[in-house]
């Protein structure tokens, strides 16, 4: 597949998934921008596995940002513009907040998983690949490994309340 | 691979311990599924905080199974607990009052007689202060109240100014006894001062490969910074794994003792920080923190290659003093020097 192709499949992708979280609007933009992105930044990238994670990326902080330039604008609420605090360029104390917190909440979430859960998580963390851990655990096809670590994530991902950073 | 099956990749998309061929399938299903795409966005977040070392180094000591006590293990809590009732017992031993006699019932007096004021003026006082341990006396005689009407005008004066010392000078009715404490022997605060000299050592070990990977040793230092308000900064550090090919032609982990002549590995490398890894005399390639890369098949054993490991792109660095652990299949290479490029050499039999 070429780098266009890929492009066009991921605009496609991109624009339907930030309008589950944004307009449709401010989806579309978005799309345009992070595509706009990689053209200008990463013009040597033509590989999937290199676009794609890329763009997942970029799109993350695109929704995050737009959602606290919404909240600065006053779109949910109305804020006289010399109470908005000045934003601190060197460092973002709630992003830094938020990920401790989300840290924090992982480990709790970890901690209550099945002895087997947290082995393969052990293994994942320490970048061991799944045909890696079939062979640690002697599991007898690769496909029960995923389906464990499926079942396990799925469980973590209910002990964290369906979403990693906790927003439902 | 089904597309049930490859929903089943989604967890190691986050881990970022894909095979490339997992990737690939993953990725290409996301492409053509917008619900796979969603999920792996939704995993955005998690793969995110999972790109960070310390991150990942503290979710891993969530993960260990808490160590088990042995008996020795209760040692320093029984020492500090026998220091504490020590301490406790010679607390109370100092605080305790000693007995004291404040008041001695004698036997009435069958009759008063009358005697000159200067007679009970002139009888010398008792002493008030006995030492202890002094055999008690025994109920002295019943002494005689002067009559009032007789009192002499010398001696009245003397038994006004003399209301404080009325008791001490009925010592017969009122005694009291006041023994200095003995001093508290305190051995637990020298006791306590050797185990802390014992415990600093411990404190200012080095750390090792493993800890500075995965941040465990910038954890610490970033929490002696804090009051400077100095970021701690982070020393290189990889972990790499011999992969090596089998009669399939698929690689697997093997152990360096079990390579032989002719075999054919390559290199999966994990560093803790971005950076540029040079193998060899081939470029150097980008790498992302915590995201394995693999290097191309080595030439046929034996082979020495040669690691640099930098901020920069750059093929030669200065040799350090780059130091080792290996754990498992797993070896640990890192710099305690904070910022300075790695280089080693692998060797390989």
């Amino acid at each position: 597949m070429s780098r266009d192709d890929i492009l066009c499949k991921l605009r496609e992708r991109i624009v339907l998934f930030a309008a589950s979280h944004l307009s449709r609007d401010s989806a579309e933009d978005l799309a345009q921008e992070v595509l706009m992105l990689l053209h200008e930044k990463y013009p040597h990238l033509d590989r999937l596995e290199d676009l794609l994670p890329l763009s997942l990326q970029i799109v993350r902080f695109k929704i995050m940002s737009a959602r606290r330039k919404a909240v600065r604008r006053g779109e949910y609420t109305q804020v006289s513009v010399s109470d908005i605090p000045l934003p601190d360029l060197e460092a973002n104390p709630a992003d830094s907040y938020e990920r401790k917190e989300m840290l924090e909440r992982l480990a709790r979430a970890m901690g209550q998983l099945g002895e087997r859960c947290r082995e393969i998580l052990r293994l994942k963390l320490e970048g061991k690949s799944f045909p890696e851990i079939q062979k640690i655990l002697g599991a007898s096809a690769l496909n029960t490994v995923y389906t464990w670590d499926h079942r396990c994530r799925k469980h973590l991902l209910e002990l964290m309340g369906g979403d990693w950073e906790g927003r439902r | 691979m089904r597309s049930e099956e490859i929903r089943k990749l989604l967890g190691g998309y986050a881990t970022g311990t894909l095979t490339e061929a997992e990737q690939q399938a993953l990725f290409q299903a996301a492409l053509e599924d917008q619900a796979l795409f969603d999920a792996l966005a939704r995993e955005e977040p998690l793969r995110d905080l999972l790109r960070d070392p310390a991150a990942r180094a503290h979710l891993l000591a969530a993960l260990e199974p808490p160590p088990r006590r042995s008996w020795w293990s209760w040692r320093p809590v029984a020492a500090v607990a026998a220091m504490a009732a020590v301490a406790t017992v010679a607390v109370v031993m100092a605080r305790r009052p000693r007995p004291v006699l404040l008041s001695q019932a004698l036997p009435p007096a069958a009759t008063i007689p009358a005697a000159p004021p200067a007679a009970a003026a002139a009888e010398p006082p008792r002493p008030a202060v006995r030492p202890r341990r002094k055999p008690a006396p025994k109920a002295p005689p019943p002494v005689p109240v002067p009559a009032p009407a007789v009192l002499s005008a010398a001696a009245a004066p003397k038994a006004e100014g003399s209301v404080k010392d009325e008791t001490a000078a009925k010592p017969a009715e009122a005694r009291v006894e006041v023994t200095a404490a003995a001093p508290p022997v305190f051995s637990a605060r020298t006791s306590l001062l050797a185990t802390e000299n014992q415990a600093t050592p411990l404190r200012l070990a080095q750390p090792g490969a493993r800890q500075i990977f995965f941040g465990t040793a910038q954890r610490a230092l970033a929490a002696r910074a804090v009051v400077g308000g100095l970021a701690p900064p982070a020393g290189l550090a990889l972990r790499y794994t011999i992969l090596r090919q089998d009669a399939a032609g698929a690689f697997a982990e093997a152990d360096r003792t079990s390579l032989a002549a002719g075999d054919t590995v390559e290199l999966r490398f994990t560093a803790n920080t971005a950076g540029y890894l040079a193998v060899g005399d081939a470029t150097p390639v980008a790498l992302t923190a915590m995201q394995p890369y693999t290097t191309a098949a080595l030439p046929p054993l034996p082979a020495e290659v040669k690691i640099v490991f930098a901020p920069q792109p750059q093929r030669e660095a200065p040799a350090g003093a780059p130091i080792t652990e290996v754990q498992y299949r797993d070896t640990y290479v890192a710099n305690r020097l904070p910022g300075q490029p790695l280089t080693f050499t692998i060797q390989l039999p």
